[in-house]
């Protein structure tokens, strides 16, 4: 027995069978899962040996830090380790950028999705 | 502080793991630039790969770092498949892992897999993390199922399994301490096997890393000895499942196979998250594919 052919004439004539014979629901909600997934893991967010996950309540919590006069703080990383973050300002603005960034990104892939109504189309390969 | 990715690279007679590390630090040059990769292989399969691969070493990796010659101590017999179609049984050379603490050339070193595959720099989160040693015990498959089994406990009342695909470790007693007990238990193996209570007769560093983890925690389940990577699952293609295509550096497309409908086949595309890749046949032979698309 050999093992199959992974040449890329091969591949693309086993994509053809694939895309024929596939569920477009199936392939629709591994795409959005997947586009989650990527959200999740750009909003990971390092410094200071700190690792945060930019979300709503990280971005509002510091806001309200800030508004308060606070120029310096202590945050709780994702493994509960504490944090010195000495410029909020900086901080706020690099986390808010990188929400925006995501956000938008994650934006944009779920309207392709939602706009793709054939299985080649949602996979990316029209 | 010095800070690197390491892996481990040993051939047998059907994969050249020194291929597929060079594929991963294509990924890793492409897609979290500036980062020294370490390559930990044996003389004899450096030789090999470098007299039949266009693809020499020495571009790819910062530090080359050759294993001392020693004795085997297992006979690790695993199947390697290619989709369900196709499998062939050979040795899995991976018994020198335990050695990555006293290998690596780095004080901060991120320990990876060789058919895990970066399609993002999530990974750079790590470097001078305030946690000494990080490793997931998550992972799904293609389809965001979490594994389950023996890829999820090391038996169905036993301890939850960590994932030796990638750990990082920064130089010091915890991580000196946990590379020991990886040592010891791989010396004894047979006691922990009876002890845990695992199948199988293969040696699994996955194993190997989980009972010394348990041991750390003063044998409970999460005693705050390790923390989670950043990148807190891992995306894990089987080997049933085949990789077809590479797109802009960091969009993997596979064929996945439907587990309850084995004859079928779903096109499922990855952009910018890191996937582990089981197949790792599918992955050498479609190399030239992979290294003209990620064009480092």
């Amino acid at each position: 027995m050999t093992a199959p052919d992974s040449s890329q004439s091969a591949a693309d004539e086993r994509l053809q069978t694939a895309l024929a014979s596939a569920n477009y629901r199936i392939c629709l909600n591994n795409q959005k899962n997947n586009a989650r997934v990527r959200l999740e893991k750009d909003l990971i967010y390092a410094t200071r040996g700190g690792t945060f996950r930019v979300c709503a309540e990280l971005i509002s919590f510091v806001s309200a830090l800030q508004q308060r006069g606070r120029r310096r703080t202590i945050l709780i990383d994702v493994n509960t380790n504490p944090i010195e973050i000495d410029d909020i300002d900086e901080f706020l603005d690099v986390i808010i950028e990188r929400y925006y960034e995501c956000t938008n990104e994650f934006l944009c892939e779920m309207r392709r999705l939602q706009q793709s109504r054939t299985t080649a189309a949602v996979v990316g390969e029209k | 502080m010095s800070r690197g990715i390491v892996m481990f690279a040993v051939n047998n007679s059907s994969i050249d793991y020194v291929q597929l590390a060079v594929m991963a630090a294509a990924f890793i040059k492409c897609n979290m630039p500036g980062t020294d990769v370490c390559l930990i292989t044996d003389q004899a399969s450096l030789d090999w790969h470098d007299s039949h691969s266009q693809w020499k070493t020495s571009r790819w990796f910062t530090h080359v770092v050759l294993l001392p010659p020693a004795q085997e101590q297992f006979d690790n017999t695993r199947c390697y498949r290619d989709t369900r179609y196709w499998s062939v049984h050979d040795r899995f050379r991976n018994e020198t892992r335990s050695l990555a603490y006293d290998l690596s050339p780095f004080d901060q070193t991120l320990l990876l897999d060789s058919d895990y595959l970066q399609c993002s720099n999530v990974l750079s989160a790590v470097w001078d993390s305030a946690e000494e040693i990080m490793i997931n015990r998550r992972a799904v498959d293609l389809s965001h199922t979490p594994l389950a089994g023996p890829e999820f406990r090391l038996n169905p009342y036993g301890i939850r399994m960590y994932w030796a695909t990638a750990v990082y470790f920064k130089k010091g007693p915890a991580a000196r301490q946990l590379f020991d007990l990886v040592q010891h238990i791989k010396q004894n193996w047979e006691f922990y096997k009876l002890t845990y209570d695992f199948p199988g007769e293969l040696f699994r560093n996955d194993y190997a890393f989980s009972i010394a983890i348990h041991i750390l925690n003063g044998f409970c389940d999460g005693g705050g000895a390790v923390a989670d990577l950043p990148d807190p699952s891992i995306i894990t293609a089987r080997d049933t499942d085949q990789f077809f295509r590479l797109r802009g550096g960091n969009s993997l497309s596979f064929f996945m196979n439907d587990q309850l409908e084995q004859w079928k086949f779903t096109v499922n595309t990855f952009s910018g998250v890191n996937v582990h890749c089981m197949n790792k046949l599918s992955l050498i032979n479609s190399m030239d594919h992979i290294m003209g698309a990620l064009d480092v």
